[in-house]
């Protein structure tokens, strides 16, 4: 187990930028969210979890498909990044839900060039939760605080050093290019990254038994259940805009002079205008339907197209929702009544 | 599709067609600007394309024209009040467009073969079933299917689309064709009555039959019922849903009812897979 | 008897003798710092009803979206719901019956005496941005603590601005039943100068620019301050108008930048300044520093405060020949 000390860190990152953009937690008005950094100091390094989604370096709330000149009417497609990306201290549950993400940009191997061409080009330097917050949940859904599913380079903070281990072939490469910083674990250390990893386990005090529940809402459309929870909800976007595995998105054109662009931007199943069509239809007319919509999304068809929850349990809806509708209280809800 | 499935392929405008009397319905004849996109664009009735109109968008439609015409893209567009339907109806013959797709899946034009055909539509929607129809009666394909019913219907004589080509339907001797109208005005002399009426009438049993109804809710509500009564499997009646699709590849989440999303696994159903989902749509 | 269980009598009998068909009030919350709204439809129920300093959701916002889904209904009798109700509550209350969207006989008032809302944000900055496990008000004192720490604040401290300014919380505009209970705690009351607002106007156009820069090129359009407020109640807003579109699809500055404004602008003389947007937002943004601004203008040029008397016109209903004319001309 090779070891990075904590006074050593500021020169890691630096080795980095030299081949990389990096990205990290930094604090942007108020906030904690993952930004390129210009130098080391920027980093923030206590943080239970970044406030927005890191998803959005792969995903970004806008951008532009597209421009056309319409004296020339050919589609142009904007410069793809040619620098290769590290993202610094990304959580485990945030890793995971790129891979939730892959596999919908990925559908039936029709591949989405632009967040491939972002996630190809980046490689993943998880940071272990030591610290979970009481809304985390991420046991609850497959994963846990230390899992390295998703990591191409995992992190372990140790009360003076880092624990650094390199989990794929991407991950080696980097591993490799930092060696000269890296010393081997101590017998009190490797203890230490044993407990440090047991421990973090049993922090996370937030449990909700899903077992079944995927099959068990394939019958439960109808049910009297859904009556109760859209009532508190006032249909604003801030659970999914902050959601790490919601990934909807409308398609609009701007048009300036001669010149138009396609953007594409994030939507949220929330608002009523999300399945509004030009006749004046709207399948999903009520707020009942649309929480139940995004219920069933993330606990039912994601299972059933994908084989996996779209949940990763980092609580981050729980934390954010202006009326506190906790996911998990629907969810044990859901578990609780008879479908 | 090409590399980038969200690029539409450049096409001009060849010829407009007004389709009705409101003029709300108009048929646009697309030719590609470069051959190798048209070599791509590799279709089957039924499915759907995105169609761009610069600064405006893109919108959803079935393509009207067959696989078997070559060199024209055909789509019949109904001016629903939406921004790129609008946008479009503007747009004279000359004009540079783009067109995304194909997208989604089709009617199941092998599996049907040595099949009775019923074609049942209603109004603006007969848009894929001409596809549809224009492919199972082209010289290469008709030996395949048995008998080939048209029902097709609209709410005025006006309002009927595709006019000219009706007439030729009805004088070929391999196609029982009913057109009817809800209401008849003093020139009509075809059929008055709703479509799943007629349908009624004209369709007894199944007969090894496969059915495609396309047309407003209420018409397909009220057909349906016909053909199970006929004697049609669920698994046998097909029709098209609508919904508001925007990427066309099954990512930006806006077309599902319940796991399935109209722009993937549709828009083509069958009823037995329609009863299987929630009733949003 | 303290203010939750004379607010939970109350709700009992509203509905066991059959005058209201549904409360609407505050339920635990799954956090230490907040509540959630409650329906409670059966005397049974009422116990689930709670009161305390986290109660922050303006529940207006949920009585007419209630009273206008039941009255789509046909044949239906006509919905009466009993609301627990604190000033700001009942101040949004009077602008929507002022402006048609509430009839004052739908509403069954449950007057509650408040002595100020703790603000999230403020509570969080205590604490160090640390994460909150526990937070206990006593008195004059609240307790924050979480893993390895507790810290005793200064309830003052933590108050929401619009807390602060608000004068007499107990004396409601409208009420029916009234909770004659008290807390032992008094907030303090701050005079309202509008400094801040008169600070930022001396501010250069420039000046101006980036602060609102600043502040807003954060915003992620997730509309939560629009759906917060109980005055926002358009069936169509212009940020989702599609023909003609008013706004892009972005986050960049220009699409935030006409959001945020024209929704601030919809408030003139309409915003109760309850603090339902700012505490509402994801991202912490000075929601209130805007609408502030009209609500001076509202109070400066007109003399115009909202939320007093269900009886009067609304502002920008009324005109009167005295009214100064200033604003629609050049600034000097």
């Amino acid at each position: 187990m090779k070891l990075i000390k904590k006074n050593r860190l500021k020169d890691f990152l630096n080795t980095l930028m030299n081949y990389y953009d990096v990205f990290a937690p930094v604090l942007k008005h108020k906030k904690i969210r993952f930004q390129k950094i210009s130098t080391p100091e920027e980093v923030i390094l206590e943080y239970s979890n970044t406030h927005n989604k890191p998803t959005e370096l792969f995903f970004p709330q806008c951008e532009v498909l597209f421009e056309v000149d319409l004296k020339e009417n050919i589609p142009e497609q904007p410069p793809k990044p040619d620098k290769p990306v590290i993202v610094f201290g990304i959580r485990p549950c945030d890793a995971r839900s790129l891979q939730i993400l892959d596999k919908v940009f990925h559908w039936d191997g029709v591949d989405d060039p632009y967040y491939f061409a972002r996630r190809n080009n980046a490689i993943l330097i998880v940071m272990g939760c030591t610290e979970p917050r009481s809304t985390c949940f991420c046991t609850s859904v497959g994963s846990g605080p230390m899992d390295h599913n998703g990591a191409d380079l995992f992190l372990t903070e140790l009360p003076e050093a880092y624990a650094i281990e390199p989990v794929s072939e991407k991950g080696k490469a980097v591993f490799e290019q930092v060696n000269d910083l890296l010393e081997d674990a101590t017998e009190g250390e490797l203890k230490s990254l044993a407990e440090l990893t047991r421990r973090a386990e049993q922090m996370i005090d937030s449990e909700v038994n899903l077992n079944g529940l995927s099959d068990k809402l394939r019958g439960m459309f109808d049910h009297p259940v859904w009556d109760e929870f859209h009532l508190s909800c006032i249909g604003c976007g801030t659970c999914t805009y902050l959601c790490p595995t919601c990934h909807c998105f409308d398609i609009l054109d701007e048009k300036k002079g001669n010149y138009v662009r396609r953007i594409r931007f994030w939507d949220c199943c929330m608002y009523p205008y999300f399945t509004l069509q030009s006749s004046g239809h709207n399948p999903r007319p009520t707020q009942k339907q649309r929480v139940r919509q995004r219920v069933m999304h993330k606990f039912q068809y994601f299972v059933e197209n994908f084989g996996e929850i779209a949940c990763v349990g980092c609580g981050r809806c729980i934390l954010n929702c202006p009326v506190n509708l906790d996911i998990r209280s629907i969810l044990k809800r859901l578990m609780e009544v008879k479908g | 599709m090409g590399i980038n499935p969200y690029t539409p392929y450049p096409v001009t405008i060849k010829r407009v067609v007004v389709e009705n009397e409101d003029k709300d319905i108009k048929s646009f004849e697309l030719v590609f600007t470069n051959p190798e996109h048209e070599k791509a664009f590799n279709y089957l009735p039924g499915q759907f394309a995105e169609i761009s109109v610069w600064g405006y968008g893109e919108c959803p439609i079935g393509m009207a024209s067959s696989p078997t015409e070559k060199g024209i893209l055909r789509f019949t567009v109904k001016k629903t009040g939406g921004v790129v339907t609008t946008a479009l109806h503007n747009l004279q013959p000359g004009r540079q467009i783009g067109v995304r797709g194909p997208l989604g899946n089709s009617y199941p034009v092998n599996e049907i073969k040595g099949k009775n055909i019923f074609i049942i539509g209603g109004g603006f929607a007969f848009t894929t079933l001409r596809s549809l129809l224009t492919y199972l009666i082209h010289p290469d394909n008709r030996n395949n299917y048995a008998d080939i019913t048209v029902i097709y219907g609209a709410r005025s004589p006006g309002e009927l689309i595709y006019k000219d080509e009706i007439a030729l339907w009805q004088q070929r001797d391999d196609l029982n064709v009913y057109i009817t109208v809800d209401k008849a005005d003093e020139h009509w002399d075809g059929l008055e009555g709703f479509v799943p009426t007629i349908a009624e009438q004209v369709i007894k049993s199944w007969d090894n039959g496969v059915a495609f109804v396309c047309g407003p809710p209420i018409m397909i509500k009220f057909t349906i019922p016909v053909l199970l009564k006929a004697g049609f499997p669920p698994e046998l009646i097909y029709t098209s849903l609508e919904m508001r699709m925007k990427c066309g590849i099954g990512k930006c989440g806006r077309c599902n009812i319940g796991p399935k999303y109209v722009c993937k696994h549709g828009p083509i159903f069958t009823f037995a897979e329609l009863q299987q989902l929630p009733s949003e749509y | 008897m303290s203010i939750e269980q004379n607010i939970r009598e109350i709700s009992r009998k509203l509905l066991s003798d059959g005058v209201v068909d549904l409360i609407i009030g505050y339920g635990q919350g799954t956090l230490p710092y907040a509540t959630t709204p409650v329906f409670i439809r059966n005397a049974d129920d009422v116990e689930q009803l709670i009161w305390n300093p986290c109660c922050t959701n303006n529940l207006a916002l949920y009585v007419r979206r209630e009273l206008e889904q039941a009255n789509k209904k046909k044949d239906a009798r006509p919905l009466k719901i009993g609301v627990v109700t604190k000033k700001c509550d009942a101040k949004a209350m009077v602008e929507l019956i002022r402006e048609n969207q509430l009839k004052r006989e739908s509403i069954v008032v449950i007057a509650v005496p408040c002595s100020g809302m703790l603000d999230k944000a403020k509570l969080h900055k205590r604490a160090g941005d640390r994460e909150l496990l526990r937070v206990e008000v006593s008195g004059s004192e609240v307790i924050l603590a979480g893993r390895g720490f507790e810290i005793k604040v200064n309830r003052d401290e933590v108050l929401r601005d619009n807390c602060l300014v608000c004068k007499d919380p107990e004396s409601l505009p409208i009420a029916d039943e009234i909770v004659v209970e008290k807390d032992d705690y008094k907030k303090p009351y701050v005079e309202d100068d509008f400094s801040d607002v008169k600070e930022h106007e001396k501010l250069s156009p420039q000046e101006r620019w980036a602060v609102f820069r600043a502040e807003f090129e954060n915003c992620i359009r997730c509309y939560a301050c629009r759906n917060a407020c109980p005055m926002c109640y358009c069936s169509e807003c212009f940020a989702e108008c599609s023909q003609p579109r008013w706004l892009g699809g972005s986050v960049e500055l220009k699409d935030v930048l006409f959001f945020q404004i024209v929704r601030v602008l919809h408030q003139a003389g309409r915003c109760v300044d309850c603090g339902a947007c700012a505490a509402a937002c994801p991202m912490d943004l000075d929601i209130r520093k805007y609408t502030r601004k009209l609500n001076y203008d509202a109070l400066n040029i007109f003399r115009f405060e909202t939320g007093v008397s269900p009886d009067d016109k609304p502002l920008l209903a009324t005109f009167s020949i005295d009214d100064t004319q200033e604003f629609i001309t050049e600034p000097e």
